[in-house]
């Protein structure tokens, strides 16, 4: 196929074709300076035989079949997408959650050496109050009864 | 290029992917949304764990600071069954030495309780309750011993599922649950003040049954908290992910004034006389009459708050509050203040007793004794009935309710014990004159012992009545007070000049030839009245059953101390004068050295003037006349006229 099809003119979209950079300024252009570049067919090559056969039978819904393809890859991709983003979601629950059950059996030792320490102390509180009751009911009673009556009574006028 | 079967091929597959998110997606959506609060629930089920977070219930102290009731951790110890049903034998063997109950009795019980609850449910119980009550020290030595033993699994080289199996029955075959006992550390002694508690079935804590454990629930129980949390596979809390966490509001300690020295003194003091005259049951109260605060209350026979269940629920009220009686004789205390402070008679008015027998409206009042001829004093201090049936009828019906009333009969006192009986007296427009009559000696009128104590604590503080003080003031676990409580005047209820007279004629109660002379003291003037009144039922008075009771105060000039004491049917005599005096003298001296009220008969004796009880010179009789019948006995505003006044 000569290289001319990709410069002819046609409704089809058209790209003007430079060498290097499409941008560049013709020098050979009348008006360089009013030169827009033109753009060139980006339909893919075919062969004479390709157009021979096709004049026949032409591709049955290619732009379907492309638009299946290109939905199939989409949705795999989204499927890998929220897949990882699952992974990641994962990963950091499993973090969160293994960090709070350390956090849980830290709290929850402390929380028995504090009970177990207010345990004590009310038991001990306990102890003491049995204690005194019993020295109460031993001595300090009878103390009372042999106390000494206070000499000079007090009183108003 | 596709042909059109690879076409039909991605289509399907295409298809079927779609299809399989879109079952994804509706499921997603049955679960997430449609059925999101059942599954939510049942979820919650599974992994959330509430707990009732027992509040610590406050302390009551004596007025010195002395512990009366306390709350003690104790454990009470559960065994896991479905832990323990594989190898109960050798979990009965280990754990057995360590609770202190024979394997074998600890095997059977946990097979009983393994086969009672198969009848029940599918799977094996959870938790078979062991024993109740374990001190914390005790729990802790089991679970250390625990950490030590083998369980019968001591091969060599055990597999990693006997590792396993071993370190979950070390762990978990036993476990306990915190709860609280309260303690009485003085035991009977306070049993009939403080009454006692009882667990609360739904683990919310201790309650309070009777007595101020009872009365001040609210105060001393605190607030229950509450945690929501997760709990993991094994049912273990995770502390980490409480959803709600509300801590629990401990309990207020309480003060009373009661000084507890001197409730232990009188407690064996009131035991002994209990036992001396047999009674069926003795009270005692003693109360500052200046402030109006009581310093020992005390029943017997009292029970040990401990164990409450071990005696007959009858002795757990509070005898001196809640128990109403005819009180006898103390009564004409209101009926010689009404009389008094109306102006109708003086100490010295003569009235003639009728030697004994006084028949008015056909019923006869009798005195223990045929009396002449005394002045109100005399007949006061020899408890004459006769003398103050007739004073009730020169004063009339509606005086002397009021003073009854004005005095706080027939009301409670304002004491902060909610179940302290008011007593019961019938309005002045439905007494019969037999009625007024039978008042002024204090029958067809029932009264509480403490009501009586206050009446006298009224006397003894110039006639005003001020509400009667138990607590002291509330205090948080931390000492920072909530609430004190000050002495309350109520009302002036007679002048201090009545009040005065009243001494005096008290005076003469306990000064020889009164009814209370064995309770005089040798260092204190003590003032004070005898009370014997005749047991009734519905059916009328109960022939040889009595209740005996003095109320008093002393030093006479500046009382300190107001002390009343009842026996309730002594069998070994029952006149109060013969039977509770000497009580209340060895009480008053109890009284004297513990509280250290300074002596006042040195002092009186060395001025010379107030010991002596001596009788008027003139003695002119007044009011009612030994001449007239009862017929000619004038209604009262004309006997009120015929009374000379001093």
């Amino acid at each position: 196929m000569s290289r001319s099809c990709f410069l002819r003119l046609g409704n089809e979209p058209f790209l003007r074709r430079f060498r290097a950079n499409p941008f560049r300024r013709d020098p050979e252009h009348p008006s360089p300076f009013l030169f827009v570049p033109k753009p060139m067919c980006v339909r893919p090559v075919q062969t004479t035989l390709q157009l021979f056969n096709d004049t026949g039978q032409q591709p049955r819904s290619r732009g379907a079949a492309e638009k299946v393809e290109r939905s199939a890859l989409k949705l795999s991709g989204t499927i890998l997408l929220l897949t990882l983003l699952a992974c990641g979601f994962g990963a950091q629950h499993i973090a969160y959650t293994r960090k709070m059950n350390r956090l849980s059996r830290q709290l929850e030792q402390r929380e028995a050496e504090f009970r177990a320490l207010t345990q004590a102390y009310r038991t001990l509180q306990s102890i003491e109050a049995v204690r005194a009751a019993g020295e109460s009911r031993q001595s300090e009673a009878r103390q009372a009864l042999t106390r000494p009556s206070p000499g000079k009574p007090s009183r108003g006028g | 290029m596709l042909n059109a079967f690879q076409y039909r091929r991605m289509a399907v597959i295409v298809l079927l992917v779609c299809a399989g998110f879109a079952w994804l997606f509706c499921r997603l959506f049955q679960i997430q949304i449609a059925r999101h609060q059942e599954l939510a629930a049942k979820a919650q089920q599974y992994t959330e764990t509430t707990r009732v977070l027992e509040a610590w219930r406050g302390q009551i102290h004596d007025r010195n600071g002395k512990v009366l009731a306390i709350s003690v951790p104790v454990k009470t110890v559960y065994a896991d069954a479905a832990l323990c049903s594989n190898r109960l034998e050798q979990v009965a063997q280990t754990c057995g030495p360590l609770l202190q109950i024979p394997p074998g009795v600890l095997a059977g019980r946990l097979r009983a309780g393994l086969q009672k609850a198969g009848s029940r449910s599918a799977g094996p119980p959870r938790a078979l309750l062991l024993e109740h009550d374990m001190p914390v020290a005790e729990w802790n030595a089991i679970t250390s011993a625990l950490d030590l033993e083998t369980f019968g699994m001591d091969r060599p080289n055990p597999t990693a599922a006997e590792r396993r199996a071993l370190q979950m029955l070390r762990r978990k075959a036993l476990f306990a649950r915190d709860e609280q006992v309260r303690l009485y550390p003085y035991r009977e002694c306070l049993s009939s003040l403080l009454g006692f508690v009882t667990p609360q079935t739904n683990g919310a804590g201790l309650k309070g049954v009777c007595g101020i454990e009872a009365d001040l629930d609210r105060t001393l129980a605190g607030e229950s908290g509450c945690c929501v949390s997760e709990q993991d596979i094994g049912g273990n809390e995770l502390p980490a992910r409480r959803q709600l966490y509300k801590p629990p509001g401990d309990g207020a300690n309480v003060v009373l004034t009661i000084d507890v020295r001197l409730q232990q003194l009188l407690v064996e003091t009131l035991a002994a006389a209990r036992s001396r005259y047999k009674s069926r049951s003795a009270s005692v109260v003693i109360m500052n009459p200046r402030t109006f605060e009581v310093l020992a209350m005390a029943s017997l026979p009292g029970f040990d708050p401990q164990h409450p269940g071990s005696a007959p629920p009858d002795t757990w009220g509070n005898r001196v509050l809640c128990d109403r009686v005819e009180p006898g004789s103390t009564f004409k205390l209101v009926t010689l203040a009404a009389a008094l402070d109306q102006g109708l008679m003086t100490l010295d008015s003569g009235i003639y007793c009728e030697q004994g027998r006084f028949v008015f409206n056909k019923v006869a009042v009798r005195d223990h004794a045929p009396y002449g001829l005394l002045t109100l004093r005399e007949a006061f201090a020899k408890s004459s009935n006769i003398a103050f049936a007739k004073a009730a009828l020169a004063l009339g019906p509606d005086r002397l309710y009021r003073y009854m009333t004005n005095f706080g009969f027939g009301q409670r006192t304002g004491i902060a014990l909610v179940r302290e009986t008011p007593g019961r007296i019938e309005p002045a427009q439905s007494w019969s004159t037999m009625a007024l009559t039978r008042a002024a000696f204090g029958q067809g009128v029932s009264v509480s012992q403490f009501q009586m104590a206050v009446a006298m604590c009224v006397i003894a503080n110039g006639g005003r009545l001020m509400r009667p003080m138990l607590i002291s003031r509330i205090e948080t676990p931390q000492g920072r007070v909530l609430q004190r409580f000050q002495p309350q005047f109520i009302r002036c209820v007679v002048s201090p000049q009545t009040a005065r007279l009243i001494i005096e004629a008290l005076e003469a109660v306990v000064s020889p030839g009164g009814t209370g002379a064995l309770a005089a003291m040798d260092q204190y003037t003590v003032v004070a009245k005898t009370g014997t009144a005749q047991k009734s039922d519905r059916h009328g008075y109960l022939k040889g059953r009595y209740y005996s009771s003095m109320v008093g105060f002393f030093p006479a000039d500046s009382p300190q101390v107001v002390i009343s004491i009842a026996l309730d049917e002594p069998q070994n005599g029952y006149y109060a004068g013969a039977v509770i005096a000497p009580v209340f003298r060895s009480v008053a001296e109890q009284a004297a050295a513990c509280l250290c009220v300074p002596p006042d008969k040195a002092i009186k004796n060395r001025g010379g003037s107030l010991m002596a009880q001596s009788r008027p010179a003139a003695l002119q009789p007044v009011g009612v006349l030994p001449a007239r019948s009862v017929g000619e006995i004038k209604p009262a505003g004309s006997v009120l006229a015929s009374l000379s006044r001093r």
